[in-house]
């Protein structure tokens, strides 16, 4: 390499990294093809560049299953936190747990994310038998479980659609969750009568899940 | 206990794959679920022919989340290895086995198994063309084989400490962490972080500063990039 640029007054600071990058502009480029100094500068910074593109890129990022187990709480609570903060950062990871939450059923994850609190699943199977949800309207579907029945009914108010339902033994407090196959899922709370209401449902098979004092229950393909 | 499931349970492994795979394909599954059992078979009492029968019937749906089809059968076998290694390693944690989770949780979950495992495949698949791609160019007069092995030398976890030890404030740091770790052109960190970097010239000025300054460090060049 020469000892010194033809003409220090050509280029600014940047300007090489640019050229090796193929992002420079035609003053640069004229200057770099005159000087020996700035070519060999330029070869130099891209053979840096290079190697630690190869060598760093993602390096930092957790595997996928960290990622899986970080979505699932299964982490301590030190390699959580420290998840947390990458993924705020890094589109990349943002990308994966997106693919991981579809993989592993968005409404499913919604759920598996109250695991760590959940001591007791409920078992629920759907039963035919009609019972009256308030407002005098006959259910469409009616669960059971070793505790508990949930009712859940489809009512048209003027031009809405409302998905209703209770728990018998009534639980007050208990979210609830409706999860719609393609769409963000919304969540309320049982009243003291464990009546729950979503207003404005359109038309559709939904999820539902039930959380309350470390027991949970889903039920899936809820008509609507 | 019920009665329906005390018979489920006092069945033998093989009857309950057997339900498991017979209710399978039928469109209204059951009340009563042998395949739930043989989870519960498989993780609660660590058995390893309900591990066996859980493989079995739950491949296909691993490689279908994986998104494995076009995979070779050595690398498919491979995936699903994985799969069920992770799935077995996560559901020993203290939230499965306080409270034994419901078939759809054990489905979701492993689901979720299948797609990580996918996903760390692709990483290491892309990250071997990466090395080789880049090494080709940074190294064009050696045969790839040593590039590739130049590179792999460079970047243990202490050298990268070193590297970032180089770094002289935070908009090095973070020109380092988005153009190297991350794959950002210094165009989109001009844009991410306007505050910082009111153009793409300001980028390059950092970007340089560090090639600059890693091309002579003489411990840098000691590693033989």
């Amino acid at each position: 390499m020469t000892a010194t640029c033809i003409d220090p007054s050509e280029i600014r600071e940047g300007d090489l990294a640019a050229y090796a990058d193929g992002e420079a502009d035609e003053r640069v480029r004229r200057h770099v093809r005159r000087c020996a100094h700035c070519a060999a500068l330029v070869a130099r910074y891209a053979h840096t560049d290079h190697t630690l593109r190869a060598g760093l890129y993602r390096a930092a990022c957790p595997p996928a299953e960290t990622l899986a187990r970080w979505q699932l709480h299964i982490l301590s609570p030190e390699e959580e936190l420290r998840v947390a903060a990458h993924v705020r950062a890094c589109p990349h990871c943002q990308r994966e747990c997106m693919e991981l939450e579809a993989a592993g059923d968005s409404a499913m994850s919604l759920l598996l994310d109250h695991l760590k609190d959940v001591t007791s699943w409920l078992v629920a199977s759907r039963t035919a038998a009609p019972q009256p949800v308030r407002g005098g309207v006959p259910p469409q579907q009616r669960y059971r479980t070793a505790e508990l029945d949930i009712f859940v009914g489809t009512i048209v108010v003027q031009t809405q659609r409302q998905l209703r339902g209770r728990i018998r033994p009534p639980i007050p407090g208990a979210t609830v969750w409706l999860m719609p196959p393609d769409a963000p899922p919304r969540n309320c709370q049982t009243d003291i009568t464990g009546y729950f209401i979503f207003p404005d449902v359109p038309p559709g098979k939904y999820s539902l899940g039930f959380a309350w004092q470390g027991r949970a229950v889903f039920l899936r393909d809820v008509d609507v | 206990m019920t009665d329906a499931t005390y018979s489920l349970s006092s069945l033998d492994v093989d009857e309950l794959a057997t339900r498991c795979r017979e209710m399978s394909t039928r469109a209204q599954p059951i009340a009563l679920d042998p395949c739930h059992e043989l989870f519960r078979r498989a993780i609660a009492h660590d058995d390893q022919q309900a591990w066996a029968a859980l493989y079995t019937q739950y491949k296909a749906l691993a490689l279908h989340t994986g998104r494995a089809s076009h995979l070779d059968p050595l690398e498919q076998d491979s995936l699903v290895n994985e799969t069920f290694a992770r799935f077995s390693n996560w559901v020993r944690t203290p939230a499965f086995t306080r409270a034994f989770p419901p078939m759809a949780v054990l489905i979701a979950t492993l689901k979720k198994c299948a797609r990580s495992t996918a996903i760390d495949h692709h990483r290491r698949w892309e990250h071997q063309q990466r090395v080789a791609a880049e090494a080709t160019l940074a190294h064009p007069q050696t045969p790839q084989s040593s590039g590739d092995a130049v590179i792999d030398a460079l970047f243990d976890r202490e050298r990268v400490a070193f590297l970032r030890r180089r770094l002289q404030d935070d908009a090095e740091r973070l020109v380092f962490t988005l153009s190297w770790e991350l794959g950002f052109t210094p165009k989109e960190i001009a844009a991410r972080h306007a505050d910082i970097f009111p153009n793409t010239g300001a980028v390059y000025r950092v970007k340089e500063r560090i090639l600059r300054r890693l091309s002579e460090d003489p411990t840098v060049q000691a590693w033989n990039l």
